[in-house]
């Protein structure tokens, strides 16, 4: 977690949100983008099952519906982008399906004017095909923000997804932390021990672990080794 | 002193499972008084489990689920008031105007591009016809040598607006590049405006000396004085972005960008209404001879004088 945006919050923890790289953001892009073609695709293949040529009819259409429909064009692609970023908090379908999400530098969520402000820059990042600006941008900044993202005050973080089912396995006899590196300090230093001192110390963290005590310092350290085994 | 994971999690981990199903929940709305209290007090324990982690269980599985439940549950729980949901009215009665007299200076600067521009292509189509060629491409040169306005005709399988609804289009382009682009310092922006000006004064000149002069002054007095206050207003937002580059002022150069942002950003969603209803104008209004010029005159002039009106009132 080198690329990480620490965030204070007013509990006093330090909350680490993983940065997403290059990498993820141009898969979570790929998604997006062939989302977006479907369904023009699909509204084409629609239209085109109504209106034999969409173009001349287009041209028929009075001046306030055509106005109207290129205006709604025009914005759909960035109402997408926006709409989509602040009601699903930082998300659109692309970057859910590669767990990351647009925060503010505080690790909030983003809000309308930033998501605005960093997918109207979209066309200079984009600039002038394929996003080379916004690439060189997010190599140079430490953060991997593109000039869209420094400008909102934005960043896109990880979701981290931690499956913790492999502690329900673990039972709760098992050895305290502490309890544990004293037995294993006491196991590779034996051999250097006085044979006094093996046995007493033996005893005394038999008697820790919760072992029956005797006098062979050999049985004693056997029977230290198998409990720190049978965790 | 601290207890092994195993048992850490066996011990806390009911709570973090409640606190997951509550967040969830909480995205749909559907939580009730006390279950926000109960949310609070939940969160609060997994933000000091997280504390126990980083200090005990650093690096472990455990601590990077806390450190996610934590990150998800401030997001939820800090979110900022609606604040950036101003209501309509009270943004296009005080901060719009605000803002467009806060940035004035670079309004005019765009305005002063725009004039520039546009003089200087109408002497480009006078002293130098050959050279106005590039200006004016021969789709509108064809009309204009025919002695007609490309808006009047409604023979060439365009209905009189089909020009109207290109030009809205190319307006509405340029606002948005002229804004985005001033994060080149100001300088893509001014070159936009200036080629729109340049454009602008190319074509009113090649009309006037094409004896249709009438019928292009005729045509823009509408729409005119908005429109490109409009574009003015887009210049000017990119202009003031690019300022933030030039003259940081008491930030760093970083600060003042996402400063200045935040405040063309406004700007350019505020105007962009208007361009809308101009188009509906220039649409219906504007072309042809339906409507009589000084009525389009007037429509034109009293708009503009409303509209800066109201911004500096």
């Amino acid at each position: 977690m080198s690329d990480a945006l620490q965030v204070a919050t007013p509990e006093r923890v330090a909350v680490e949100l993983p940065i997403a790289g290059l990498g993820s953001r141009a898969m979570a892009y790929l998604v997006d983008l062939a989302l977006l073609g479907a369904v023009g695709l699909v509204a084409y293949f629609v239209v085109t099952f109504f209106v034999p040529d969409p173009v001349n009819a287009a041209l028929e259409l009075s001046a306030f519906v055509r106005i109207a429909a290129a205006a709604a064009l025009f914005f759909a692609l960035w109402v997408y982008w926006t709409l989509l970023e602040v009601a699903w908090q930082g998300q659109t379908p692309g970057k859910r399906l590669v767990r990351i999400r647009v925060v503010k530098l505080d690790g909030s969520p983003v809000t309308v004017l930033s998501s605005a402000v960093r997918n109207l820059l979209r066309i200079v990042d984009f600039m002038p095909v394929c996003y080379p600006v916004g690439i060189i941008t997010m190599l140079v900044d430490r953060k991997h923000r593109r000039l869209g993202d420094l400008l909102g005050g934005t960043v896109l973080v990880r979701d981290e997804q931690v499956d913790l089912a492999r502690y329900d396995q673990v039972t709760t006899s098992t050895v305290a932390v502490d309890d544990l590196a004293l037995a294993m300090n006491y196991l590779s230093r034996f051999d250097d021990f006085e044979p006094a001192a093996q046995l007493r110390v033996g005893q005394k963290l038999a008697a820790r672990l919760g072992l029956p005590g005797t006098d062979d310092a050999k049985a004693l350290r056997d029977a230290i080794r198998a409990k720190l085994e049978t965790r | 002193m601290a207890e092994p994971l195993p048992a850490f999690v066996a011990r806390r981990r009911p709570e973090w499972t409640q606190l997951e199903a509550m967040l969830a929940r909480q995205k749909s709305k559907s939580l009730s008084l006390p279950e926000l209290t109960k949310l609070d007090a939940l969160y609060r324990g997994a933000s000091a489990d997280l504390a126990v982690a980083q200090a005990a269980y650093a690096g472990t599985d455990v601590q990077r689920f806390l450190n996610q439940l934590c990150a998800t549950a401030y997001a939820t729980i800090y979110k900022p008031r609606g604040a950036p949901m101003e209501s309509l009215r009270t943004f296009y009665l005080q901060t719009f105007p605000r803002l467009v007299r806060e940035v004035l200076g670079p309004i005019r600067l765009s305005a002063a591009i725009l004039g520039f521009g546009a003089l200087l292509g109408a002497m480009t189509v006078w002293l130098h016809p050959d050279g106005a060629r590039f200006l004016v491409g021969p789709d509108l040169r064809s009309f204009i040598d025919r002695g007609e306005l490309w808006t009047d005709s409604a023979l060439n399988g365009r209905t009189p607006s089909g020009m109207a609804t290109e030009i809205f289009l190319n307006n509405l382009k340029v606002m948005i590049s002229a804004f985005a682009l001033g994060v080149t310092a100001g300088l893509g922006t001014a070159l936009v405006i200036l080629g729109n000006g340049l454009f602008l004064g190319a074509v009113l000149g090649t009309c006037v000396q094409g004896g249709v002069g009438p019928n292009i002054f005729s045509f823009i007095a509408a729409h005119g004085p908005i429109e490109l206050s409009l574009i003015c207003i887009a210049g000017g937002a990119g202009l003031h972005l690019g300022r933030a580059l030039i003259e940081p002022g008491e930030h760093s150069r970083a600060v003042a960008l996402r400063g200045n942002a935040q405040v063309s950003v406004q700007l350019l969603l505020g105007a962009a209404p208007f361009m809308v209803a101009i188009g509906v104008v220039e649409g219906f209004v504007s072309p042809g001879p339906y409507f009589p010029w000084p009525l389009k005159l007037a429509v034109g002039l009293l708009s503009g004088f409303g509209f800066w009106r109201w911004l500096l009132k």
